[in-house]
This record gives C-alpha cells, sequence and structure tokens, in this order.
C-alpha cells in the first residue's frame, strides 16, 4: 500500500469517527434536554396542585436527583466523545511521517539561493516561465514585487505564440500557417517540416468533416505539389490513400492513425520547437525540465545520503561539494552536453585532462594517455616510444593522438 | 501495515511514488498541524463548555442536598439555566464539530492531489509546479504575484495560502516599524515559540529599545526604562545576557549611523526591520512544520546539479563558445544559481550532437571529427554536406573542410 493510500485510510477513518461522535452526542443532549422538560412541568404541575410556596416533595427530589445526574453525565460524554477522538488524529499523524520524508534538503549549497543577485536571478527566471505559460499579468506583477526592470519586449513574442497555440489546440492552424508564411526563409534553413505538417492536419481536418465535401478536400490536397521530396511522397500517399475509406469512415480502416489526437501534440510541439528556435530561445522552459528533473533526482540523493550517513561516512557526504555523489539518470531529451568520461580511468574529462582520440579512432582521456606512454613501460626495453591502443590492436605514437572537441 | 521507520525510495515503489515520498511531506503535513491546532480548539471549547454544565447542575444539587430544598419556582429557574447551559453546549460543540470536520476536508484535497499522480501524471506535475512557485513566491514576500498565481493555476486550496496571508499583516507592520502585531502575536504562540526555542520575542523587545536608543539623549533613559521593564520579563532571560550588553553598550559609545568602522553597525542599521522580518518568516513556516527551505528551491538546486556539466562552465580563455540554448544551466539568469553547485556526476560517456542536439550512437547517428577536432553527428554534416555541395563549416571555428574528410571516432 502505497503512503498516500495509507494517509487518506487513516483520514477516513477520523472523518467517520467525527461524524459517528457528533452524531451520536447530539442525539443524547436531545433526549436529555427532553427528560429536563418533562420534569420541569411535573414540578410545574406540583405547584399548581399544591399551591404556591410549596416544598418539594420527595419523589420529586429523586427525580431532580436523578435530572442532575443525568445531564452532568451527558455533558461529560460529550466532550469524552470529542477527546476520544484524539489517539486515531495522532496515528493519522504518524501515518504521514512515515510515509513521507520531513527531511528532502540534499543539496549542500544554502548560498546558491540565498543572495541578493541569486534571488533576483530566481524571480527573472520565474518571470519568463510565466511568460510561457502566457500569464503575463502574473510575470509583471511578480516583476514589480521582486523590484525587477522588466523588458517588455521579451514578453511580446510569448503573447503571438501562446494565441497560436490556443488556436491549434482547438485545431485551428490558420494562424500557424499565417506566422509559417512570415518566416518562410527562415524555415527552410532549418529543414522545417512544420509547414507540410500544417497543411497536413488541416486536410485531415477537411476529411473528418461531415458530410464529406470531395472538392474541397481535392481542392486542398493539390497544396501538397510543392512538397516533392521522396521522404514526403509516401506521407502523402498514405493521406491520398485514405480517400478510398472515406465512405467506409477512416476509424475503421488501416489509415485511422491519421485521426489520432497525437498528430495534434505532434504539430504544435513542432511549432513550439521552430518558434523557439527562431527566437534563440530553449524549447522548454528552462525552469520546468530544472524542476522535473529535480523531482527524480532528490529520491535518489536522499537515498545515497541516508545510506552514507547509516554507514558513518557522512563526512563524504558533506564534503562532495564539486560532484553530486551518484549519477542522476537523465532522460536523452535532456542531455544538452556531451559528456565525456574517460572509459580507462574513469573520470570526467575537464580542460586540463581532455579527451584525445587516438590513430585507430578510441578515445581515451589525457591523463589516461600519458599512463600509457614509455614511462609506464620502463622495464620493457623497446627503441620505439610506441603504444597500443587498450581497445583494439593498433600501435602508434602517443605524439599522433589528438585532441578533440564534443 | 507494517510499521518501519524506514522509508521506502526504491523497494518495490514506483518512481513517481518515490518523489511523493521525498518531497511532499509539506503539503499533507501542514493542513495536519493545522487540523490538529483546530482540534485542540475544539476540544477546550467543548471542555468549557461542560464545565459550564456541570456547575449549573452542582446548583440544583446544592439545593437538594440542604435540609429544606428551595421553593419551586426557583428550581425551575435552576433548572431551565442547566437546559440552557446544555443547549448552548449542544451548539458549541456542533459548530466545533464542524470545524474540525472541514479542517479534515482540507487534509482529504491535499490527499486526492497526491493521488492524482496515479491517474493523470501530466496534470499533477503541472499542478505540483504550479503551487511550488505560489510557495515559492510567498516564502519570498512576492504576495499579489502568489495569489495570483494560485487563483490562475487552480491551486488555491493546495498551496497553504491562509498561512502565508495570515503572516502578511504582521510582516506589513513590521515594514511600518510597528512591534505590536508582532508581539500579539508572540502572546498568542507562547507555547509553540518556547518549544521551537524561539528569540524573536527578544529580538522585538531589542528593536523596541534600539529605536528608543536611536533618538539620541531625549530617548536614552526611556530606553532604560523599557529594557528595565521588558527584558527581564522574558522566559530564561539569561540567554540573551550578551545581546542585551550589546545593546545597552549603545547607550555609552554614541556611533552615528553609517559611520564604517561601526562595530554597532549592524544593530543601528535599519536594515535590521528587514532581517526582523526574515526572522518572523523562519518562525512561522517552523511552526507550521514546514521545512526551512522551501521545496522549490531545493528542487530547482537537485535540478541544476544534475544537469550541470563542465561544458556549461567554459574555461574563459576558450573562445569557442559552447553554450546551448536549451540547457537550463546555461540561461543567463539560472548559470548564476548553478554556479557553485556540485557538478552531475557521470560514469558513462554520452555524447550529443552540437548542432542538432540528438544523441550519439554507434548505430544510428554517429560521431565524426572534422580535422580541427570537433565533433559531430554523422547526419547533421551529411544534411550540411548536402547543402552546400560537399563542404562542412564547423560552427564552433568556422572552419571549412570536405565531408570526406571527416572520420570516425569511437566513444566507450
Amino acid at each position: 500500500m502505497d503512503a498516500c493510500q495509507a494517509v487518506d485510510v487513516e483520514l477516513d477513518k477520523v472523518q467517520a469517527k467525527f461524524e459517528v461522535a457528533q452524531k451520536s452526542t447530539t442525539a443524547s443532549v436531545e433526549e436529555i434536554l427532553a427528560f429536563l422538560e418533562n420534569v420541569k412541568s411535573e414540578l410545574q404541575a406540583s405547584v399548581t396542585a399544591e399551591g404556591d410556596g410549596a416544598a418539594i416533595s420527595s419523589t420529586m427530589s429523586l427525580l431532580l436527583k436523578q435530572a442532575a445526574k443525568n445531564a452532568k453525565e451527558t455533558a461529560t460524554k460529550m466532550s469524552v466523545a470529542h477527546r476520544d477522538i484524539h489517539p486515531i488524529i495522532s496515528k493519522l499523524g504518524k501515518a504521514i511521517d512515515r510515509g513521507f520524508t520531513s527531511e528532502f534538503n540534499v543539496i549542500n549549497c544554502p548560498e546558491s539561493l540565498t543572495g541578493k543577485e541569486q534571488k533576483e536571478k530566481v524571480a527573472e527566471a520565474i518571470v519568463e516561465h510565466l511568460f510561457r505559460q502566457g500569464l503575463l499579468d502574473v510575470a509583471q506583477k511578480l516583476a514589480e514585487e521582486a523590484k525587477m526592470q522588466m523588458d517588455e519586449t521579451k514578453a511580446q513574442p510569448f503573447v503571438e505564440l501562446n494565441a497560436v497555440l490556443q488556436n491549434l489546440a482547438e485545431h485551428d492552424v490558420g494562424p500557424a500557417l499565417k506566422w509559417v508564411t512570415c518566416r518562410r526563409e527562415e524555415l527552410e534553413a532549418r529543414h522545417s517540416s512544420l509547414e507540410y505538417k500544417l497543411h497536413k492536419m488541416q486536410f485531415i481536418e477537411l476529411l473528418k468533416r461531415q458530410p464529406v465535401d470531395h472538392h474541397a478536400i481535392l481542392a486542398y490536397a493539390r497544396v501538397f505539389q510543392n512538397y516533392r521530396s521522396p521522404e514526403r511522397a509516401k506521407d502523402i500517399q498514405r493521406l491520398m490513400g485514405s480517400l478510398v475509406f472515406l465512405k467506409r469512415g477512416i476509424d475503421n480502416s488501416p489509415y485511422k492513425d491519421l485521426l489520432s489526437a497525437e498528430l495534434w501534440v505532434d504539430v504544435s510541439e513542432t511549432f513550439m520547437k521552430d518558434a523557439c528556435a527562431l527566437l534563440g530561445l530553449s524549447m522548454e522552459s528552462p525552469l520546468n525540465v530544472c524542476l522535473k528533473i529535480g523531482c527524480k533526482a532528490i529520491p535518489v540523493l536522499l537515498n545515497i545520503k541516508s545510506m552514507m550517513l547509516q554507514q558513518q561516512v557522512g563526512e563524504i557526504w558533506n564534503s562532495a561539494k564539486t560532484e553530486l555523489p551518484v549519477e542522476i539518470e537523465v532522460a536523452p531529451d535532456y542531455l544538452y552536453h556531451s559528456r565525456f568520461t574517460c572509459p580507462i580511468l574513469r573520470q570526467q574529462a575537464t580542460e586540463k585532462n581532455p579527451p584525445m582520440r587516438l590513430n585507430c579512432g578510441h578515445v581515451i582521456s589525457k591523463d589516461a594517455l600519458t599512463r600509457l606512454g614509455p614511462s609506464t613501460n620502463r622495464l620493457v626495453v623497446s627503441r620505439s616510444p610506441k603504444i597500443k591502443c587498450p581497445y583494439c590492436p593498433s600501435e602508434q605514437n602517443p605524439t599522433d593522438a589528438k585532441r578533440i572537441f564534443l | 501495515m507494517q510499521a518501519s521507520p524506514k522509508k521506502d525510495y526504491s523497494v518495490g515503489a514506483s518512481p513517481m511514488q518515490t518523489e511523493l515520498t521525498a518531497l511532499e511531506h509539506p503539503t499533507i503535513k501542514v493542513p495536519y498541524e493545522i487540523f490538529n491546532k483546530r482540534y485542540r480548539l475544539s476540544q477546550k471549547i467543548i471542555e468549557k463548555e461542560q464545565h459550564a454544565v456541570a456547575a449549573a447542575v452542582d446548583e440544583i444539587e446544592k439545593q437538594l442536598a440542604t435540609a429544606a430544598p428551595t421553593s419551586v419556582p426557583h428550581m425551575v429557574s435552576l433548572l431551565d439555566t442547566v437546559m440552557d447551559r446544555l443547549r448552548a453546549l449542544k451548539r458549541k460543540s456542533t459548530e466545533s464539530f464542524d470545524e474540525d470536520l472541514s479542517a479534515v476536508r482540507a487534509c482529504k484535497t491535499r490527499v486526492s492531489h497526491l493521488r492524482l499522480s496515479d491517474s493523470n501524471a501530466a496534470l499533477f506535475e503541472k499542478r505540483r509546479l504550479d503551487r511550488m512557485l505560489v510557495e515559492y513566491c510567498f516564502r519570498c514576500g512576492y504576495y499579489d504575484s502568489a495569489t495570483m498565481l494560485a487563483k490562475k493555476t487552480d491551486v488555491e486550496e493546495l498551496s497553504n495560502m491562509d498561512l502565508f496571508l495570515a503572516a502578511r499583516d504582521i510582516e506589513v507592520s513590521l515594514a511600518r516599524r510597528e512591534t505590536e502585531m508582532a508581539l500579539a502575536w508572540c502572546n498568542e504562540n507562547r507555547s509553540r515559540l518556547k518549544k521551537q526555542n524561539s528569540f524573536f520575542e527578544f529580538y522585538l523587545r531589542q528593536q523596541e529599545v534600539i529605536e528608543l536608543i536611536k533618538k539620541g539623549r531625549s530617548g536614552c533613559m526611556d530606553a532604560i526604562l523599557h529594557a528595565r521593564k521588558h527584558f527581564p520579563a522574558l522566559e530564561d532571560f539569561k540567554q540573551y545576557e550578551k545581546d542585551i550588553q550589546k545593546t545597552m553598550t549603545l547607550l555609552a559609545v554614541h556611533y552615528r549611523e553609517g559611520q564604517s568602522d561601526n562595530p554597532y553597525q549592524e544593530l543601528l542599521s535599519d536594515t535590521r526591520w528587514h532581517w526582523l522580518i526574515e526572522e518572523f518568516r523562519r518562525e512561522i513556516v517552523k511552526m507550521y512544520q514546514l521545512s526551512p527551505e522551501s521545496v522549490f528551491g531545493v528542487t530547482l538546486q537537485a535540478g541544476l546539479s544534475a544537469l550541470k556539466t563542465p561544458a556549461c562552465f567554459p574555461d574563459p580563455e576558450q573562445t569557442a563558445g559552447v553554450k546551448n540554448k536549451d540547457c537550463p544551466v546555461c540561461q543567463d539568469n539560472l548559470h548564476v544559481i548553478a554556479e557553485c553547485l556540485p557538478f552531475a556526476h557521470c560514469s558513462q560517456s554520452r555524447l550529443v550532437c552540437f548542432i542538432t542536439g540528438e544523441p550519439l550512437n554507434e548505430s544510428t547517428n554517429r560521431p565524426m571529427m572534422l580535422p580541427n577536432g570537433y565533433v559531430y553527428g554523422e547526419k547533421a554534416l551529411a544534411q550540411m554536406a548536402g547543402d552546400n555541395d560537399g563542404t562542412v563549416t564547423c560552427p564552433r571555428t568556422q572552419n571549412s573542410y570536405k565531408l570526406s574528410d571527416a572520420q570516425r571516432v569511437f566513444v566507450l
């Protein structure tokens, strides 16, 4: 059972207990009120029978005693009923503490966020993120509250992009096509497939339309004559092939994938990718990427932290300031730079220890290359300073190795 | 469920489950603390009413115990009192139960939000990001933006807004250099503050004294009186001895504000008011079991660290730029945050094409070295060559070569 479920179960128990207690206490207090009401009227009746100033009879006195006792007990019962819920509430608290970690700070570097400059930079990053979300008014407010110099020109492109995206979400390619037409040359230089994809989506929309308008479909199909490259041809053939099934319904044909909603997601993403590229911006919100990866990294780091602390090697954890102690798996989409780790020495490349390509094409770090060199082979009396590649039989002069830039 | 002190981060738990375990304690613990506080208050209210009933009943019992009980009309009126008190008890207890239950429902809302991760992970992740941002903005004191963002993104019930908005008035009063509201708050929460070993009340009193001293000669006498009145009234006031001595020294040594070699600058500075606001924020966050760091902050740091590569921080002497516009660490603003964070650990080389950003491997997109030592994916080079009659230009050095000059590179 997962933690949320466990907490949820405890919560339900607490809720049920409250409801039961509330019902039963209300009932019992109503009961005692009715009883007291009775006693009261009997008492008043005794007055009218015996005249004013009459003393309370002994039976009446017994009844009153009973009533007093009951009233007190009911009141106590009510407060006890409420108090009795306490154990189950603390049980809920324990379920929360058991299922969730209260200590989640895994990065030993508070100074990266607390400085004045750092705080400003974070606010700036949030403002940019809000632009991308189309929350321009919130972004403006934040810039104001964080006393930032706001660059209005930064917001402008996102207003336009968000409007286009909104229309794409409603399956309207009009604004997107207009956007493309204004930037055709730049997009062609990027080998963008955006324009074709937009036409394709418009064509599919026509196919879906009821009643079927063959003339409109055929008229629109002419647009594809601009796309004559061989890789497009197959796609266009499929689009046209689907016409055969128009009557029977494409959703029951081999072409039903043309109707999938994923194609719309894909065209939106292509649009965003191209638009951001033209603007010189990253495709995805950097803040979003960071937090997504951060959420994945924290459990891994917490795990290694608790392991290190348990094995009394906490100092290693505390001193690990230059490199994380464990590898965080990052999806290929989020790999932005090549990372080279020497296959021999298992060290990450640095400016001083760069990757070197041997003549045979294998790459090792400079340090590894130096160690392979003649100095380690001093016992072997050899005239040639040649080294053998650790991965293939090729022999070569170490000076032939070439520094590479990844 | 088996009670075990160890949390399962890995064993049999889904990745999302481990994320919840690691990050969502405050999401659920804060409304729980509010509920717990509410429950205790309810108990107090009900007990008070219960005692009122008991007192009224005692009156009847006392009368009955005497040899000559009171007259009937008096007894009727005593009975009426008992009934009134019982009705009051009923009303108050119903109210209290309702309040308790609504606090329980607030916890329920959070749990069902967390359980959304199971059924609709994408929506959950979006909500999570939004509420992290809202909380961070609140913690930084960006109240209006935080409120607006919470409303627009529909995370109002998920972001502990009430707590921060309640704190806001006190912060505003401190910004106006008034201590009254903050002192009243200390009074209300005395036992909790004592438990968390808070110096906040002392700091407030200290500030009052400092302000009097700052007035110059006319304020000094008042300052002494004020100090005499309030410092000893604080609990365990011995622990403040050093601070008190330092404060009182201000009476003797006259330093003007802004004087460069002033050892007491910190006490006299106006920024102390700002520091008091931050101190207050720390106390309130602690009181509601929120961690001292924001979830947003820690997650941002972890994410940046996991993405930080040496390439994001190139040698300034290297002219060839390696910044990647898609890389969060390479963004101007986040770059500053990442500067002192640890680099990602990398046990296996992973290559990506500098031009297309696609991963390079031996099967689909092989890495190729140009004669100048720069490596690119064969796909990108082929396309570039196709556009330029077989010539490729290194985007980092602008040197041109023939495509046929590119050589294979094997990275293991």
